[in-house]
């Protein structure tokens, strides 16, 4: 396992930031750690990056204890942290130059601008780049040695919905090249999006983790289905197979269903024995938006589609 | 080697972002000329003679307030905005950007320094006595004390509103009683006695060997000696405080080894330290 963290424990001033952490992370691909403000997912990478002392338990990064061997574990990991403080007086290429003399070996200057879609900025002084290039900068800086390992603490926080699409697209061509990035985020789709894996993180705690799919499948009974049918309509047949009625939208009856295939079959039966015509049959699957609210304790009933109603 | 590499490439990018601010350049280079003017008109009159009476102090003064107002300062504000967290993440040693500061710091003052005096020599035509060679051995010499010195504030001082009190705290009692702001033979014996302690007090002293006396190297032997001690102490004072980010805790056991190694260095320049042989400011 690339990082392997057992019963991670930090508090400040009496407050628990992580209660107890267990996590093993595999090379390759992008892991989100997902979780609001405040769940301890800047603590979590900090402690990875050898920036925080846990208060107890163990973490590992290729096994390497991120304090006691932080210099040789500097040199396997690449680090963009949540705020990037630039030299803001130097040029573009000055920066990378001054990075680049921190490390013993790295990448060409010009290939990482490339990689990062930084080319011809080379010369511009780091106080006139908008907050896109200086994210961008900041992931530069973190590719620069060529790391194996990628910590991205929240790399599109506070950017335009283009820049963040930016970012996104780097850190797709950096996992597709076999690198191992973990980054933090609040965007839940940023995570479905990128992330192989996301963790679910609340108030320290790990709450949920898998594939966005998986996630998505295991949250319970959030599927909706909306059925418009012209004629004589038994619900009965229906809930029988597990559907939960909700009321009508309009001309539309709406269900919230566990298992929506159950319940599409029973509709097929219904119609063939004379239950009225179909006019109109709409689902909503859950989103990893859904199971994230479920977790972190907000109302995900099937209820609240308002932005999805046919 | 890394620690050298390391070290010159974040004094040489100090520097490039110091050449680039216009606020960086006022107070390196102009500010200091603000005190060479009234000093050489408003305490001299622009008389020569009584100009290179006060050179020693100004010189003096220059050094231990850029040290300890100017170079320790960015320490602290490149640890408050998050720079040397980003460079915590990276292979740099602690040692490298120590030595970074202090290089982009006696560059600097050096160039200071040198507009100061030639400035200085070129609009009030003060006689120098003593050699060039010694006087910017001395200059040297008090920039080895006093960089390291004023770096510590920038090692223990939590953040750019905390950070001048601690300066303050040392500098107004070293420009006071080291007859750099005040002529020396002005303050009570028992101040003289307290002043023995300070190493502005050998700065100045050894600087009006050198302009005022005119006296060869070997007699700059005692200041440099002390000067070089303090500056020592303050390799040390930093090698064992250095922070990395405001939130980190001061290690208070260092803090202890730290204040008693100074506390032997007063000691010892009480016991050993040179006889002060002060000027007399010139009759008018």
């Amino acid at each position: 396992m690339l990082i392997e963290i057992e019963k991670l424990v930090k508090e400040y001033d009496g407050h628990r930031a992580l209660a107890g952490v267990d996590l093993a992370i595999a090379a390759g691909g992008t892991v989100g750690l997902l979780g609001p403000n405040g769940a301890g997912k800047t603590t979590l990478v900090e402690i990875l990056e050898g920036l925080r002392e846990p208060t107890s338990g163990r973490a590992t990064v290729f096994g390497l204890d991120p304090r006691r061997d932080a210099k040789a574990l500097r040199l396997k990991i690449g680090v963009q942290l949540q705020a990037t403080a630039l030299p803001q007086e130097l040029r573009v290429s000055e920066v990378l130059r001054l990075y680049a003399a921190l490390y013993p070996r790295t990448l060409a200057p010009r290939a990482v601008l490339e990689q990062v879609e930084l080319t011809g900025k080379e010369r511009a002084l780091v106080r006139t780049l908008s907050g896109g290039e200086r994210q961008r900068l900041a992931l530069a800086l973190a590719l620069l040695h060529d790391p194996e390992l990628l910590i991205l603490d929240e790399p599109t926080a506070a950017l335009d919905p283009v820049a963040r699409r930016g970012v996104h697209a780097i850190v797709e061509r950096l996992a597709a090249a076999g690198k191992t990035v973990v980054l933090t985020t609040h965007y839940i789709e940023e995570a479905e999006k990128l992330c192989k894996r996301v963790i679910l993180l609340r108030q320290g705690e790990v709450v949920a983790d898998g594939s966005p799919f998986e996630l998505i499948g295991r949250a319970a009974g959030v599927s909706t289905l909306w059925i418009e049918v012209d004629g004589p309509f038994d619900v009965g047949l229906l809930e029988a197979a597990g559907a939960v009625a909700q009321g009508r939208e309009g001309r539309h009856l709406r269900f919230s269903v566990a298992d929506p295939g159950a319940v599409i079959v029973a509709l097929g039966d219904l119609l063939r024995a004379g239950g009225g015509k179909l006019v109109d049959l709409r689902m909503r699957r859950p989103t990893l938006e859904d199971v994230y609210l479920e977790w972190m304790g907000e109302s995900a009933a099937p209820g609240n589609t308002e932005e999805t109603n046919p | 080697m890394s620690v050298v590499r390391s070290s010159l490439a974040l004094a040489k990018s100090y520097l490039i972002e110091n050449s680039r601010s216009r606020t960086a350049l006022f107070w390196t280079l102009a500010f200091p000329q603000l005190f060479l003017f009234v000093f050489a008109f408003v305490f001299a009159g622009g008389e020569p003679q009584r100009v290179a009476y006060l050179m020693p102090g100004l010189l003096t003064l220059t050094t231990i307030t850029s040290a300890f107002f100017g170079y320790s300062m960015r320490l602290v504000a490149e640890r408050e905005r998050g720079a040397l967290r980003r460079l915590r993440v990276t292979p740099t040693p602690a040692g490298a950007v120590v030595a970074a500061h202090m290089l982009h710091a006696m560059v600097n003052l050096s160039v200071s320094l040198l507009f100061q005096l030639s400035l200085a020599k070129l609009i009030f035509r003060f006689p120098l006595h003593g050699s060039l060679g010694n006087l910017l051995l001395m200059l040297l010499a008090g920039e080895l004390a006093f960089v390291p010195l004023g770096l510590f504030v920038g090692c223990v001082g939590r953040d750019t509103r905390s950070a001048p009190a601690l300066n303050n705290l040392i500098v107004f009692p070293m420009m006071f009683l080291s007859g750099s702001a005040l002529p020396f033979f002005l303050l009570p014996g028992w101040v003289q006695h307290a002043a023995r302690l300070l190493p502005a007090t050998y700065l100045n002293e050894g600087l009006q060997r050198v302009m005022i006396s005119g006296q060869a190297t070997w007699e700059l032997a005692g200041p440099i000696a002390v000067l070089l001690v303090f500056g020592a102490i303050g390799l040390v004072l930093n090698s064992l405080l250095f922070r990395w980010e405001s939130s980190d805790a001061l290690p208070l056991g260092r803090m202890a080894i730290g204040l008693g190694l100074l506390a032997l260095a007063f000691g010892a320049v009480a016991l050993w330290g040179p006889e002060l042989t002060m000027a007399i400011p010139p009759a008018r």
